[in-house]
């Protein structure tokens, strides 16, 4: 075979495996603006505030680990202590924090050691104490001192701790709304034909938003521009892409910052995998298992597009990119552990579809494009580019990103305009332009980093990289 | 003529639709018609000629750039158009607000006796404000929330504003929209100021698949029939409800004091929430004397019916035979429900027996129900806490020492 056999047969598969790309991106496209409708329709006038006289609803705990949370962790339980949802209670997990974190709850909740035994559903590392707080505003809170483990394994120590029938895992530095509870329960409530087993919300940046009390109180689009990238990129996710995926029960990921699940059977799967960096994910695929293979009923994954959890992205280089480093193992780690989903049937959707797109495009992704890059760079130095057809090209994916883009910020301003202001549309769309030729191709070097720490780092693979947080306005 | 303005005004093709299929159209004249012949007028497209010269594949990549560049411009105009609407309505909203919303409420909560004139000319000057239909919702709204507060001389006050306002065919088009906003517009104001010739139709909507509507239906037809019986509809055919619809009928019989209600027909279902409805009515409204019916429930294959005919046997428990048939359907009951059965038990006039049956769990069930044992044992026996205080068994002795523990 000749020279120009090889780069036709390569060629052919990077322009396949885009044109595959862009069906997918289409298809979300089309999914979400009729999920959206549905959604809309079903769900735009409903007064929540309904729920809090409601006879029979499903109990909530929410449960939120912390590790070195002591600058904000007071102000975190004050907002999530005022939720209205009538029937919660929160469980806050310090998870061998080296910091104040404990001692600051002690004095700020009036917290007091208690002796109540717990019934040890999932293995967690020991539990050194439980706390309740003798002040009467904060009676619902419970506070567990346990050695650290990683965030799933003091997730787990809080399943065990909770009796409720459900429970929301939250981070402990986002801000939920007062109704989130209510809007996530709903769908339990509502569904005849399936079960619901979980559900997913929302997440918003909350950098440069006025908090005051653990409540957002004004809602501003981020000065950083780090944080404006963000916010197009959460935008597009959530709005179009778990929106599509949920259209179809597909849906593979909950975010770990705010989702609800039903306890038992989180419990019946075993609880949250302690080993791996992308627990939130991993546990859906997991619970989407069991149901398949063990339950064998009906059911459903439910999303919520209604923005509730608000939360803080990194705002600089380095904290962004460990961010995205260890989103990418994660991913890795789930997708080798349930890789027998890989296009098969036995899943329905799931493996036909959710999960092909995660091995192609979010694991294999970076790889394939950064190859692709390269391969155009040989083919440039060695004169083998039609620069017509790459220039046609070229305007195709622009004019198709900046479309689907604005799609997603169309839809914000269109439901839940939450950035008042013609002004935010016209500054999202100069961010959407240097997005393409900023952010996306870091984006790309990011989860490299991650497959190569993932590859070739045993022993760092599983750690979760230090964050640090700038606070709230 | 409004009605017809209104009816019609629901169908018509939005603007959206325009622009796309005009963008359909120029994109077909590029792309696939070489030249267009009006009458004797040639017009030849010379993008054709361009676009004909290159790879078929290409070709198709360039119609693609084509639509997403119609789809930017359609998505920033309709952006623009939608937050300038949005920004109107609200300046008329606040204009209205400030300026007239306080008249009606002075007109609605003055002492002063209005002469018919006088309130002729009120209602001309209300009429003539009222243009839009966001102004006149924003009135029926306003009227409807005072409405649903008040009782006596205001409540009858904001009722006759109502019929005079003539918005009748405002409701009747509205309940048949195709938007839902509307619909429930419509229902809500049927619902507060009671117009009757609408219940088939809202009857129709209480089998609605859109939970918001079929709720609102649902508070409708039980506002409609309060005095009569309110939860006719939920036994005829083709109503089956959720969940959710089952909380919203306790929630308004609850409102509305509802006396008159078919319990057995209810509890008797085949159709299993309303047989749960039925006994949760019958527990709320502490009616004992369905507990044999309730108590065949016990053992029902469906957990939430189980789960509610225990709830119920718990609260209507009154003799010691009640509490042993709770003691011998334990088993039967869901988690939660064995720890009220368990707390219930130390109000049991067969005190024996339920401590009996108490030390029974302390000693083989699960560690919570251990817990929740010993504090029922704990009411009854102190001594038994003490002799379990020093059990050879690990989680007893826990359990005992969290019953012990003062802060808990």
């Amino acid at each position: 075979m000749n020279t120009f056999n090889w780069i036709d047969i390569i060629t052919s598969i990077f322009f396949i495996y885009g044109c595959m790309l862009f069906a997918l991106y289409l298809m979300n496209a089309i999914l979400s603006l009729s999920e959206f409708r549905r959604y809309s329709v079903k769900n735009k006038y409903v007064d929540y505030k309904t729920m809090l006289s409601f006879e029979k609803i499903p109990t909530v705990s929410v449960i939120a680990p912390a590790f070195n949370e002591g600058k904000s962790i007071v102000e975190n339980v004050k907002c999530l202590n005022s939720l209205s949802y009538p029937d919660y209670d929160l469980i806050i997990v310090n998870d061998g924090s080296t910091d104040d974190t404990l001692e600051k709850l002690i004095s700020s909740f009036d917290l007091i050691e208690s002796a109540q035994a717990i019934d040890v559903h999932l293995y967690t590392e020991p539990i050194r104490n439980l706390y309740y707080s003798r002040n009467p505003v904060y009676s619902h809170l419970t506070v567990i001192d346990k050695d650290n483990g990683g965030k799933a394994d003091a997730l787990n120590a809080a399943i065990n701790v909770s009796n409720k029938d459900l429970f929301l895992a939250i981070d402990v530095d986002c801000l939920l709304e007062p109704d989130a509870i209510e809007r996530m329960v709903k769908p339990f409530l509502e569904d005849r034909k399936y079960e619901v087993i979980a559900a997913g919300g929302v997440i918003r940046v909350v950098n440069s938003c006025v908090v005051e009390n653990g409540k957002v109180i004004e809602v501003k689009y981020p000065k950083n521009f780090w944080a404006k990238f963000q916010v197009l990129e959460y935008f597009r996710a959530f709005t179009l892409g778990r929106m599509a995926w949920s259209k179809i029960n597909a849906l593979l990921i909950i975010s770990g910052a705010f989702g609800l699940f039903d306890r038992n059977r989180v419990i019946n799967v075993g609880g949250y995998d302690r080993n791996t960096v992308g627990e939130d994910l991993e546990l859906v695929v997991r619970l989407r298992r069991y149901m398949h293979e063990v339950e064998k009923k009906k059911y459903r994954v439910a999303f919520i597009p209604d923005p509730l959890c608000w939360t803080e992205v990194p705002e600089d280089f380095n904290n962004l990119f460990r961010q995205r480093n260890r989103w990418t193992r994660g991913a890795i780690d789930t997708i080798l552990k349930h890789r027998r989903m890989f296009l098969n049937p036995k899943y329905k959707l799931i493996g036909i579809l959710s999960f092909p797109n995660w091995v192609l495009f979010e694991w294999l992704g970076p790889i394939i494009q950064f190859v692709g890059i390269l391969y155009f760079v040989f083919l440039a130095i060695f004169g083998a580019v039609d620069y017509k057809i790459f220039l046609t090209l070229l305007i195709f994916v622009f004019t198709f990103s900046l479309m689907y883009s604005l799609f997603a910020i169309f839809f914000e301003i269109y439901t839940f305009n939450k950035y008042k202001g013609i002004g935010f549309f016209f500054q999202s769309l100069l961010v959407i332009i240097l997005e393409m030729f900023i952010y996306q191709p870091l984006n790309m070097i990011f989860s490299l980093s991650g497959h190569l720490d993932y590859y070739f780092k045993k022993k760092t693979h599983k750690v979760w990289g230090k964050m640090e947080r700038v606070g709230f306005n | 003529m409004k009605r017809l303005y209104i009816y019609l005004r629901f169908y018509f093709v939005s603007f959206l639709y325009i622009l796309l299929t005009l963008s359909l159209i120029v994109g077909i004249y590029i792309y696939s018609i070489p030249q267009l012949k009006l009458g004797s007028l040639i017009i030849y497209n010379r993008f054709y000629s361009n676009l004909n010269s290159i790879p078929e594949w290409l070709y198709i990549v360039n119609y693609f750039i084509f639509v997403f560049i119609i789809a930017i411009v359609i998505i920033i105009g309709w952006t623009i158009r939608y937050s300038v609407r949005k920004k109107r309505n609200t300046v008329a909203d606040i204009i209205f607000q400030e300026k007239y919303i306080p008249q009606l409420f002075e007109y609605l909560f003055s002492e002063h006796e209005y002469t018919e004139e006088e309130k002729k000319i009120k209602l001309n000057r209300l009429s003539t404000i009222i243009s839009s239909d966001h102004l006149k919702r924003t009135v029926i709204n306003v009227l409807r929330e005072i409405n649903a507060q008040t009782k006596g001389v205001i409540n009858e006050k904001t009722q006759r504003l109502f019929e005079a306002l003539k918005m009748d065919y405002l409701v009747y088009s509205y309940l048949r929209s195709l938007h839902v906003k509307d619909k429930i517009f419509a229902i809500k104001t049927i619902s507060t100021f009671k117009l009757p010739h609408y219940e088939s139709r809202i009857l129709k909507l209480t089998k609605s698949r859109n939970l918001i509507l079929r709720s609102e239906a649902i508070v409708a037809m039980m506002h409609l029939n309060a005095e009569n019986d309110p939860l006719s509809f939920v036994l005829s055919e083709g109503y089956t409800p959720t969940l959710w619809d089952l909380n919203i009928i306790i929630k308004t019989i609850t409102e509305l004091e509802v006396i008159q209600i078919d319990y057995v027909d209810l509890i008797n279902s085949e159709k299993e929430f309303i047989s749960l409805l039925g006994i949760m009515l019958a527990r709320k409204n502490n009616q004992t004397q369905f507990k044999q019916i309730i108590a065949a429930k016990l053992s029902n294959p469906n957990k939430m019916i189980s789960d509610e005919a225990f709830l119920s046997c718990i609260s209507f428990a009154e003799n010691g035979a009640d509490y042993n048939e709770l003691i011998n359907k334990y088993l039967l009951a869901s988690e939660n429900l064995k720890l009220e059965i368990i707390t219930c038990l130390r109000y049991s006039p067969d005190t024996q027996s339920a401590m009996e049956f108490l030390k029974w769990v302390v000693e083989s069930q699960k560690l919570v129900q251990k817990v929740e044992a010993l504090k029922s044992l704990f009411e009854l026996d102190f001594n038994t806490i003490m002799y379990y205080k020093s059990s050879e068994d690990e989680y007893i002795r826990k359990s005992c020492l969290q019953i012990l523990d003062i802060n808990l």
